[in-house]
């Protein structure tokens, strides 16, 4: 036994952490398309040809085309980089906002975290796509930078509720009070003690916000309110398809499979960083 | 044992509830129609709209209608006579004639209803239609009650005097603002009326829900032992359901076959006989400020008509006919040797070119999203020549405000369909630099031309006939030279229908079914 045991190999990480292993592999491939959508798309994504009526795959257009001749395959991969794009910085900015409400709340207290989290309740009581339709509705221009402003705008509260409660709970730990016995400021504290111990929350919440973020872009560009035409965005290939979808089926089917197949990626990776020890 | 009965009956109620409604196929007592957009009143001063206006002319009637074209024909006129040089119309009511009341129509009916549209209270938005009539202007300002150009010297007798002649105000008393209401609804509050109005048409109103008007055949109308009641559905919106539901019987008469199923229908031997497809009076058009860089020159508008491909526009909603110019087929005045520009793009740069524009140019186009595929096609089309186009997508009344205040939107993609069938209502209202102004300018490319602005009002002038039309023919080719507008195609509708049905039609005005023409085997 002892010696079958020592023999024993550790068990790989991707055995171990199966779903953390999967959501990488697939996210990683659909950042390697996004990427490599300039050398792996057969055509231009805004081309059209002189057709009418969407056209099912073939030699020259695997996944088929839209209704204006455009190949969907290549629609679908410039997509990826826009969908991508509205994940990461639209999250990086729901955290930053998060953060910004989240830490005086819950390191303050009292009066300041009463209005905070006022404020928090406030936009949480209207429902996200809502409060991004109406946002998007008013901008005098849509291209990414308002899209991703409004997409992070709207998507803040719950990493903002999050950290508040994880920043109460830090604030009560004997190092903090150590550090604040000793006479560190609450600049120091809030930098050198309190904020290192939110990373992993942070990773999560990050993870989780990145697939809320782009199941709201594809949302507004299904409303016809994200960026506008001819970037391709799946959203705006799933509106596009909502008339077709008796006729041209491949038209709903690519661009709903990338939405799920890439939202559940993200969320595997959240759910293993969940239940990851910390 | 409670629990297990409790459960059946759940069971029994899912199941009774999922299925579906009973075919609308032969001996189906009511018809079932349904209307895309939702029903926004029933008053015919206020129904503007496609839907509205035509479920409320199954209602509330006039005294002129049209025929299966664009003429005119007594409704609950027996007929009219005009004299003093277009200026005194007088009618003859159509003896017999009743509300859904019972009560008769008489021609103090007739003046309540006209000074009713009139009257500052009612606040109807087409009251500036009858701002012709003597007096009209006095009771529309609230400094008068009574209208002094409305006679009524005998009980089926109406006279109207103008200020001065108009050859369309037959078309005006045509629209739904023409309808003839019992004297006591004409005076009641705009609110009591909007819901149920009452008329001397072929139907009655026998409830509205918020989604679902059902009319009941007007007792009263000599057609009433034909007609079946109508369970009219709004808000359904979404054509593939609509055609799976107009599949499964659920439906009596699709008002609009989706382009996707279009190439299927037509083909479809056993629709053969149920199925209609025919232009009507709407032109869809790429318009161009005139005052605005880079459409104040007109080689830029010129380039911009010679890079469309109008062909592909016509059929990319499934069905659409090139457009020669602004007039459609089905309106007096078009002209059938006008022929479009080619789609030549080499043209249009050599154009560009000549203009400046040799490195290529840029501009904003607006559009609703419904236009989008279309607007989408044209962007390509113009970037092959050197123009990028960024679509601005906005929603209608935004678009509507913004293509027609100055300095906003330097092209739009946009639709016409005229309030009558005189070409007035296309080309004066569009084109004549009177209708110019700062906001909800109708001549909304602010185009001017004193040419073309006098052959307008020399035919304004003219009484209906084929001179007259020649001066608008005339003018149509001088702003077609200007290139204010492209004209890209004629709309063209479709109608499905369930065995049975008969009296389906596309009528060029009558944007919907008329639904008094309906009949159910």
């Amino acid at each position: 036994m002892t010696v079958a045991a020592q023999d024993a190999k550790p068990m790989p990480a991707w055995r171990r952490r199966p779903l953390l292993a999967l959501g990488l592999g697939i996210l990683a491939a659909v950042v390697f398309a996004a990427l490599a959508a300039p050398w792996l798309a057969p055509h231009d994504p805004e081309a059209q040809s002189s057709l009418v009526m969407p056209q099912p795959p073939s030699a020259e257009h695997p996944l088929g085309t839209d209704s204006l001749g455009r190949d969907l395959l290549s629609r679908l991969l410039y997509g990826a980089r826009h969908s991508l794009a509205i994940g990461v910085c639209a999250t990086a900015i729901a955290l930053g906002i998060g953060l910004a409400v989240g830490l005086p709340a819950g390191y303050r207290g009292g009066a300041i975290d009463a209005l905070l989290m006022r404020a928090v309740d406030l936009v949480m009581a209207f429902p996200s796509i809502l409060l991004a339709a109406a946002m998007a509705a008013v901008l005098p221009t849509r291209n990414l930078a308002t899209v991703l402003l409004v997409i992070g705008l709207v998507n803040w509260t719950a990493a903002a509720r999050v950290i508040r409660s994880e920043v109460l709970s830090l604030c009560e730990r004997t190092y903090v009070e150590a550090a604040r016995a000793l006479g560190a400021s609450t600049g120091r504290l809030l930098v050198r003690h309190i904020a290192p111990h939110l990373a992993p929350t942070l990773l999560v919440l990050a993870s989780l916000n990145a697939g809320t973020a782009i199941l709201l872009d594809t949302g507004l560009n299904y409303l016809g309110m994200g960026l506008p035409p001819p970037t391709p965005t799946w959203g705006d290939l799933l509106r596009e398809a909502q008339q077709w979808y008796s006729t041209a089926p491949w038209l709903v089917i690519w661009p709903g499979l990338a939405v799920v197949v890439t939202v559940a990626a993200v969320n595997l990776i959240a759910f293993d960083l969940q239940r990851a020890p910390r | 044992m409670r629990l297990s009965v409790a459960a059946v009956a759940l069971i029994v109620a899912v199941v009774v509830g999922c299925r579906p409604s009973a075919p609308a196929g032969h001996r189906s007592p009511v018809l079932r129609l349904v209307i895309p957009d939702e029903l926004k009143t029933l008053d015919p001063a206020h129904a503007y709209d496609t839907y509205s206006s035509a479920v409320s002319h199954a209602i509330c009637t006039g005294l002129v209608d049209y025929d299966e074209g664009t003429s005119l024909v007594p409704d609950l006129a027996a007929g009219w006579e005009i004299s003093d040089q277009g200026r005194r119309y007088e009618f003859t009511l159509r003896p017999g004639v009743r509300f859904s009341t019972g009560a008769p129509v008489t021609s103090e009916d007739c003046r309540a209803s006209l000074e009713r549209v009139m009257r500052p209270e009612t606040a109807s938005n087409v009251r500036s239609f009858l701002a012709g009539i003597v007096g009209a202007r006095e009771v529309m300002e609230g400094r008068a009650g009574r209208c002094t150009g409305i006679a009524t010297p005998a009980a089926d007798r109406l006279v109207i005097r103008l200020k001065e002649p108009s050859p369309t105000f037959l078309y005006v008393l045509a629209m739904n603002l023409g309808a003839i209401l019992p004297r006591d609804t004409a005076r009641r509050p705009p609110e009591e009326v909007s819901w149920r109005p009452i008329g001397a048409g072929p139907y009655r109103v026998a409830r509205w829900d918020g989604t679902t008007l059902t009319l009941a055949p007007n007792p009263h109308h000599p057609d009433a032992t034909q007609l079946r009641p109508i369970a009219l559905e709004t808000r359904a919106s979404d054509p593939a359901l609509m055609m799976a539901r107009f599949a499964a019987g659920e439906v009596h008469v699709l008002p609009l076959v989706p382009p996707a199923e279009l190439a299927r229908v037509r083909h479809d031997p056993a629709l053969r006989g149920r199925f209609l497809e025919k232009p009507v009076n709407q032109t869809w058009y790429l318009g161009m400020n005139t005052r605005m860089k880079p459409f104040d020159d007109a080689r830029v508008r010129r380039a911009v008509s010679l890079a469309i491909n109008r062909q592909r526009q016509a059929q990319l909603e499934g069905a659409g006919v090139v457009a020669t110019g602004m007039l459609p087929p089905t309106m007096p005045g078009h002209d059938p040797d006008l022929v479009p520009d080619p789609h030549d793009p080499r043209r249009a740069r050599e154009l560009l070119a000549e203009a400046g524009h040799w490195q290529g140019l840029r501009t904003t186009m607006w559009i609703t999203p419904s236009y989008r595929r279309r607007a989408e096609a044209i962007q390509a089309d113009l970037r092959a020549v050197g123009i990028e186009v960024e679509l601005r997508v906005v929603d209608l009344p935004t678009y509507l405000d913004g293509y027609k205040r100055e300095n906003t939107a330097p092209c739009w993609y946009g639709g016409w369909y005229p309030d009558y069938p005189d070409p007035s209502s296309f080309l004066e209202v569009l084109f004549h630099s009177r209708n110019i102004s700062p906001t909800k300018s109708l001549n909304a490319t602010r185009y001017s031309n004193p040419e073309v602005d006098r052959l307008l009002d020399r035919a304004a002038r003219m009484p209906l006939g084929e001179a007259r039309l020649a001066l608008y023919r005339e003018a149509e080719r001088r702003i077609l030279a200007d290139a204010p507008v492209v004209p890209l195609y004629y709309e063209v509708e479709t109608r499905l229908w369930q065995p049975g049905v008969e009296g389906v039609e596309i009528h060029p005005v009558w944007r919907y079914l008329r639904l008094g023409r309906l009949r159910l085997r």
